[in-house]
């Protein structure tokens, strides 16, 4: 058949492995692994040494569950953080959108996932009988759910809060609403009626705007 | 209003562009070569489905395996790109609006459509589901919030028929979809109810006007037993909730969720007797009618929106005085495109050919 043979063997075996990262399509991973050959030996070696290092020194932290190369992870041994706030996210990609912000003071507790019984992911599944055993450990005051606002991401913070409310003084839910700075006629007809139908937003009209009030009790 | 229309493997169509360049378009031909087809695209295009009860697969060109359905149109001056793919093999359908990820359905407040059909009777005769569907669509007509919440409730749904699947299922399980279902529910409960008064206010009018004089009163059938229309959404969240709780033997025995606005339903009465029972074939489709003319007028003179109109073959079914009732009221600046398989000799100001077998007719007095 015409078409079989369109690549030698080792190249065929490239070009699905590259396939199947996260957004790359075909066409990409053909284009990558065409460069890869053409690039110098150091290049390509550099690579898969960069990948095979990473694999091999990356793990997750022993408390908290982020990625790290030393245990407890950066973020956990660091004595300026407020040891009494814990925030709660899906995965290691959120603790770096809240680091960017570098607002938040707290530690931080990674899930590894939101409930979602049509992927059969149920509470067993998550970290949170390692969350569990942090807070038993006592000293914290407040914990944050910063899981994301999908319907899996709602209902997992829905059940930690039934959760954890015996055990924590606060449980609060992270605010999602308009982003401050946007204008209004910009923001799309979901995120506005839902940040007039929360209660914890505050419509403030001599700015045009409305204003999060943060975090709230769930 | 539309202003543009581009298919490609929609039904019978492997290409066509449309351009309705007039108010009031008839398009004419004989049975079976896609006047009905077209009509359907351009509410599939609003609606994200089709009024012919026809699902996304059938709609599908034969061995084609997708379709796309592309518009322009204007709202309020302004000019909006509106698309909808289907891909069979992934069953995956994709809307856009000015090239951004939309929901299935945003478009209905872009271009609201009002439909009129042989079909209309499954309002009057037909499943609650059929009923629910119409409703929907008006309340995400005027409250575009209203798709949103539907899709959100529906995932939910979805999640906690799943979990009801599972092996054993205890109530702490089913808390965090509980609590969605209940604030998006109450949402979904309390527009269709105050959308649904007023919808009704108005066939009412329209219908005592057709039939000189009967009374065409409706009421919504809610799941929540002891909830008023009248009652706000915490109770409705409360109410709710504990139904869920109620019925949570039944839902694990049947692995679904029996309760919520997801069964909700909208009963008809004409002079006082249950429509779908009690009156004849011929008062079923008045009452129809009049439930579109009523949304037709909700959507102009309430909302000041300008829908298009799409009148399928409704020629056909109504007698000489209804259709210049359907036609009067609609003159009003609205689009409107309708089909029939008459042929025009006379009585028009042009006349072209939109494909070997389909004529688009201006008619003289429009």
């Amino acid at each position: 058949m015409i078409g079989l043979h369109l690549y030698p063997n080792p190249l065929a075996a490239l070009i699905e492995a590259l396939k199947k990262l996260p957004g790359i399509g075909p066409k990409t991973a053909q284009r990558l692994a065409i460069y890869l050959l053409h690039a110098p030996v150091g290049e390509a070696e550099g690579l898969a040494r960069a990948i095979t290092d990473a694999r091999e020194k990356i793990f997750f932290c022993s408390v908290c569950g982020n990625l790290t190369d030393i245990d407890p992870c950066g973020l956990c041994q660091d004595e300026r953080r407020d040891r009494s706030l814990l925030c709660v996210v899906e995965w290691p990609r959120d603790i770096i959108a809240f680091e960017r912000t570098g607002e938040f003071p707290g530690m931080y507790h990674v899930l590894h996932g939101a409930l979602s019984p049509m992927d059969g992911i149920g509470p067993d599944d998550l970290k949170i009988a390692e969350l569990l055993k942090r807070l038993s450990k006592g000293g914290i005051r407040e914990v944050v759910l910063a899981t994301n606002p999908t319907v899996e991401g709602e209902a997992t913070a829905l059940y930690l809060a039934q959760l954890l409310k015996p055990l924590v003084s606060n449980v609060t839910r992270i605010a999602h609403g308009l982003p401050v700075g946007g204008d209004l006629e910009f923001a799309d007809t979901a995120t506005l009626s839902r940040s007039l139908l929360g209660s914890h937003v505050a419509v403030d009209l001599s700015l045009n705007m409305v204003v999060d009030l943060g975090r709230h009790e769930i | 209003m539309l202003k543009q229309l581009y298919l490609q493997n929609f039904r019978n169509y492997k290409q066509l562009e449309f351009t309705p360049d007039a108010e009031y378009l008839i398009l004419s031909g004989h049975n079976g070569t896609g006047k009905s087809n077209l009509l359907e695209s351009i509410y599939y295009l609003s609606t994200g489905y089709s009024f012919r009860q026809a699902r996304d697969d059938n709609l599908v060109r034969f061995g084609s395996g997708h379709f796309i359905i592309r518009g322009i149109v204007s709202r309020a001056g302004i000019d909006y790109k509106i698309e909808v793919n289907y891909r069979q093999d992934q069953r995956r359908k994709t809307t856009k609006i000015n090239d951004k990820r939309a929901l299935p359905g945003d478009c209905s407040n872009h271009l609201p459509v009002v439909v009129f059909s042989p079909q209309d009777l499954i309002l009057v005769k037909g499943s609650p589901a059929g009923r629910r569907r119409f409703l929907d669509l008006v309340v995400a007509q005027v409250r575009p919030q209203h798709n949103s919440d539907l899709h959100y409730y529906n995932s939910v749904l979805y999640q906690r028929n799943k979990q009801l699947r599972s092996l054993k299922v205890s109530s702490v399980d089913l808390l965090p979809w509980d609590q969605q279902l209940a604030s998006l529910g109450s949402r979904i409960w309390k527009r269709r109810n105050l959308v649904l008064s007023e919808l009704l206010s108005l066939s009412a009018g329209v219908f005592n006007s057709l039939s000189r004089g009967r009374i065409l009163e409706g009421e919504y059938l809610s799941q929540i037993k002891g909830i008023k229309p009248e009652d706000n959404q915490e109770q409705y969240q409360n109410l709710f909730k504990e139904s869920l709780k109620k019925s949570l033997s039944i839902d694990q025995r049947v692995k679904a969720t029996t309760v919520g606005p997801h069964r909700d339903d909208f009963r008809l009465y004409l002079n006082g007797r249950e429509t779908r029972i009690y009156a004849s074939q011929g008062e079923q489709r008045l009452v129809a009618l009049a439930l579109k003319i009523g949304q037709y007028r909700l959507l102009t003179e309430v909302q000041s929106l300008e829908p298009i109109l799409l009148l399928d073959d409704v020629f056909s079914e109504l007698d000489e005085k209804h259709r210049l009732f359907v036609l009067e009221g609609m003159k009003q600046g609205s689009q409107v495109i309708a089909t029939t398989t008459s042929s025009f000799k006379e009585g028009f100001a042009q006349i072209r050919r939109l494909t070997p077998e389909i004529f688009v007719v201006y008619p003289k007095n429009f």
